[in-house]
């Protein structure tokens, strides 16, 4: 069953067209990634989706519903849900206030306390430091809060955008096996990475976007084992 | 001669908690918009000349007749919101600027129109209190203790409720706000409303206590820009103190200099700011 | 030309040597009520004056407090109130701390209105509040009791008692028609009570047929001679211009002095100084009605002083002369 369904998106800033009709199928329980070098129109490509820039052309189903016109928070109350790069967190909020703006939806409000144990059992870090300000915590907890919140939206399709950006190695692979447990909990992802060889070892399907366009997809499997993504990614 | 002092200090606290008032409206507008709200001034004339007709057309007390005010000034800034800022929300400051210019040019015109430029005043009396030389007026202190009142109601309204808090949260970061399903549109509507509603009814406690005209509001405009930046942009506590200070400044200070050198000092103490604590004193977001 | 409505002095010290002013001259507005005060309570010596900072107040604050030092008053406060100024507090709490006996200045209608309201709000001790401008003008009734007591200024009220006596008291000619001639006739033709820029800019249509009637001809020259030597008394005062180095001033024209007082429980202005002009005694000091029923007692009663002048008839037909100086008088008026 195919949760999101994008089609021949086109979209970019101002003047400048960044995407050239681009079309990617999310299926619900998989973990699909996007990967691309830097400037290929990734996170362009995820801003349009949610609505945050204009879509020029193109559609996006999901759920068999067109939500290409949509608001950004019409598409979160529907559970498309993004964790963005960069984390964004609230710095002068609370932890817990954190989780509980993650949980603004009328729809995620009503699950609130599942989630929440949830949250605390995938993260008990964040449990400790419930009162503390989100912006005193370090770089990787502040990756997980953002993991958490987006969690607390109770996403039907749970968007990360480069979430290993910055982070130091360890921390990085501890993002990744959180991603595999959300995985393996069920969780419908879209993984946007600039860490091909951590993504591609556990994901279901993937695409390889360069200048706007899909330029190849596969399985995991399939993509690590082709002559380009080893030449241009892998540096092999 | 301390009875004198201890006069200028209560009247320096209690005229400070209104200009406090009047500041977080400005202050609640920037801090969550980014958006320099020149009209402020224009709002609260408004304020004062709303009090003023409810007191003397269809005789409502002044303090009653605020909350009529409140109501109106979340109505007008969503109003304005829309009909002059959205387009330009995302624009360089200078265009949302330039939008509230135009809208205190709007007010101010069709109000000296109405009103002329005369001065008005409410005539009310809550009698007052002396001992010696120490004599506090009861509109003072009712107005000292409501704009306390309304501080402490947007403060529990902005850390304790669910939309207090997706205003917080779009002050910090709209598109993330956005992105936990925030209509950060209406938010920014309803941040201005509450800021116009505030400003308003500071204009209108303030026209309680002293005549006004429709340009009054200008001067208290200049106050309000102070005191931000006094206590900080994006701190109601600090709006509060920075309001405080400017009453003292302007009560207890000119016992022993002219005060025509209080603007002196006030931006002195602006421009010394801005150089040595750009955050404010009690810096910070909302 | 003969100015009405302009009270500048600096007018007539740029070398014009056809302008003649008919309204007491800034330098003195205030001067009568240092007299007033001194008058009524020999013994005070404190006085505050507090003006806007405005170019007009500020020549009159400045002659004022010339004019006190040299009358053997101490002035205690002398600062000046941006224009505008709404809340007196910090003014009143210094008047508070240099506890003076009298309080003079002001500025305009809204600013005076506003000082005497919150004097009378914070319950200032003073015995004499003298204001420019707004106690003259009816609306400071509005203020209620705030305004009870107060006094100021004014260049000529219909109940100014300018009469033939008290010109020959003076020893000068009077000229022209009374002041209940003017008052009805300005009823009349207009259909209200005359206001002190009526009386002004009547007399200016007087003192100019004076001036053509004695020099018996339009010449300038001779009119501008005519108009040096007058030294006349009219239902407006007495006139009389300065022709040395403040050329054309007006130096025989004395402010009279309102104080707001009750009459059967109705504010009404009364004329209380100068002496020859007044219509009811000064009430002072004006903190006794702080008072419970501080209405209607203690008056006490300023003295001395005259000026005065003898009545002569003739009604002045020539307020169509003076329409340029109206017109003139209007404009410089706005700018103060």
């Amino acid at each position: 069953m195919i949760t999101l369904d994008v089609q021949n998106l086109e979209s970019g800033y101002g003047e400048v067209k960044v995407l050239w009709g681009v079309s990617i199928k999310v299926k619900k329980g998989e973990l699909t990634t996007i990967i691309g070098s830097n400037g290929s129109g990734k996170t362009t490509f995820l801003k349009a989706i949610m609505g945050i820039i204009p879509v020029w052309n193109g559609k996006i189903i999901f759920n068999g519903e067109d939500v290409t016109k949509l608001s950004t928070h019409s598409k979160v109350e529907k559970g498309i849900v993004m964790i963005p790069e960069g984390r964004l967190i609230f710095p002068e909020m609370s932890v817990l206030e954190n989780l509980e703006m993650g949980a603004y939806t009328k729809r995620a409000m009503d699950r609130m306390q599942d989630s929440l144990d949830l949250v605390f059992s995938l993260f008990p870090r964040l449990k400790e430091r419930i009162q503390q300000k989100a912006g005193t915590l370090s770089g990787g907890e502040q990756q997980m809060l953002a993991v958490a919140r987006g969690l607390m939206s109770v996403p039907e399709i749970l968007i990360l955008d480069e979430p290993s950006l910055g982070l130091a190695p360890k921390l990085t692979i501890e993002i990744f096996e959180t991603i595999k447990k959300l995985k393996n909990e069920g969780v419908t992802m879209l993984l946007v990475e600039q860490n091909v060889h951590l993504s591609l070892a556990i994901t279901d399907y993937a695409y390889v976007m360069a200048e706007g366009k899909i330029v190849l997809e596969g399985t995991g499997e399939e993509l690590e084992r082709s002559d380009e993504v080893r030449k241009a990614y892998l540096g092999i | 001669m301390i009875d004198v002092w201890v006069d200028s200090i209560i009247g320096g606290l209690l005229l400070g908690l209104v200009y406090g008032l009047a500041a977080i409206g400005l202050n609640l507008i920037w801090g969550v918009m980014k958006v320099i709200n020149l009209s402020h001034g224009a709002f609260m004339a408004l304020g004062m000349f709303v009090i003023y007709l409810l007191f003397t057309a269809f005789g409502i007390f002044p303090y009653f007749g605020l909350v009529i005010v409140i109501g109106l000034g979340l109505v007008l800034g969503m109003l304005t919101y829309f009909v002059a800022l959205h387009r330009v929300i995302d624009a360089p400051e200078l265009s949302t600027l330039l939008a509230t210019f135009s809208v205190s040019l709007f007010i101010i015109g069709v109000g000296t129109f109405v009103f002329t430029t005369i001065p008005y005043a409410i005539d009310i009396s809550l009698g007052s209190i002396s001992f010696g030389n120490i004599t506090i007026l009861g509109t003072k202190v009712a107005t000292g203790l409501i704009s306390i009142a309304f501080t402490a109601i947007l403060y529990v309204f902005l850390y304790k409720t669910r939309l207090g808090k997706a205003i917080r949260a779009v002050s910090m970061n709209r598109v993330a706000a956005e992105l936990m399903g925030v209509n950060t549109t209406f938010i920014l509507a309803l941040s201005f409303g509450i800021g116009i509603a505030l400003a308003m009814s500071a204009g209108a406690l303030i026209a309680t206590i002293f005549p006004f005209t429709i340009l009054s509001g200008g001067v208290y405009e200049l106050k309000s820009f102070v005191i931000c930046v006094l206590g900080g942009l994006g701190s109601p506590l600090g709006a509060l103190v920075g309001g405080i200070v400017l009453g003292m400044i302007e009560n207890v200070v000119t016992l022993q200099i002219p005060t025509s050198y209080v603007p002196v000092i006030e931006f002195s103490i602006l421009v010394l700011i801005l150089l040595l604590k750009p955050s404010g004193l009690l810096g910070g977001k909302v | 030309m003969i100015t009405t409505g302009a009270a500048s002095d600096s007018i007539h010290n740029k070398g014009y040597t056809h302008i003649f002013q008919i309204y007491t001259p800034a330098s003195r507005y205030l001067t009568g009520a240092l007299d007033m005060f001194k008058a009524a309570d020999p013994n005070a010596k404190k006085v505050a004056i507090v003006y806007e900072n405005s170019k007009f107040a500020k020549d009159v604050a400045t002659a004022a407090k010339a004019y006190a030092e040299k009358n053997g008053f101490e002035v205690v406060l002398f600062e000046a109130y941006a224009p505008g100024t709404t809340d007196f507090s910090s003014f009143i709490n210094k008047i508070l701390a240099k506890k003076p006996d009298a309080i003079i200045g002001g500025g305009h209608f809204a600013d005076g209105e506003t000082f005497a309201k919150q004097l009378y709000e914070k319950k200032v001790d003073v015995k004499l509040v003298s204001l420019l401008v707004a106690p003259a003008v009816p609306e400071f009734a509005e203020i209620g009791d705030a305004a009870l007591y107060v006094t100021g200024p004014s260049q000529w009220e219909p109940l100014a008692k300018y009469t033939r006596e008290s010109a020959k008291a003076l020893g000068i000619e009077w000229y022209g028609l009374s002041v209940e001639e003017f008052d009805k006739e300005y009823k009349e033709a207009y259909g209200y009570d005359p206001g002190y820029h009526a009386a002004g800019g009547y007399a200016a249509g007087l003192v100019l047929q004076k001036a053509i009637e004695d020099a018996g001809t339009l010449d300038t020259e001779e009119v501008k001679k005519a108009l040096e030597k007058m030294d006349i008394m009219t239902f407006y005062g007495r006139i009389k211009f300065e022709t040395g180095k403040y050329y054309g001033r007006q130096i025989g024209h004395e402010m009279v002095y309102l104080q707001w007082q009750k009459k059967d429980g109705k504010l009404v202005k009364e004329v209380v100084w100068p002496d020859a002009a007044k219509s009811s005694e000064l009430v002072y000091p004006m903190t006794t009605k702080y008072g419970e029923e501080a209405k209607g007692k203690a008056k006490e009663t300023a003295e001395e002083k005259q000026a005065q002048e003898k009545p002569k008839s003739t009604p002045g037909f020539e307020v169509a002369l003076a329409i340029a100086g109206i017109s003139v008088a209007y404009l410089l008026r706005r700018k103060l």
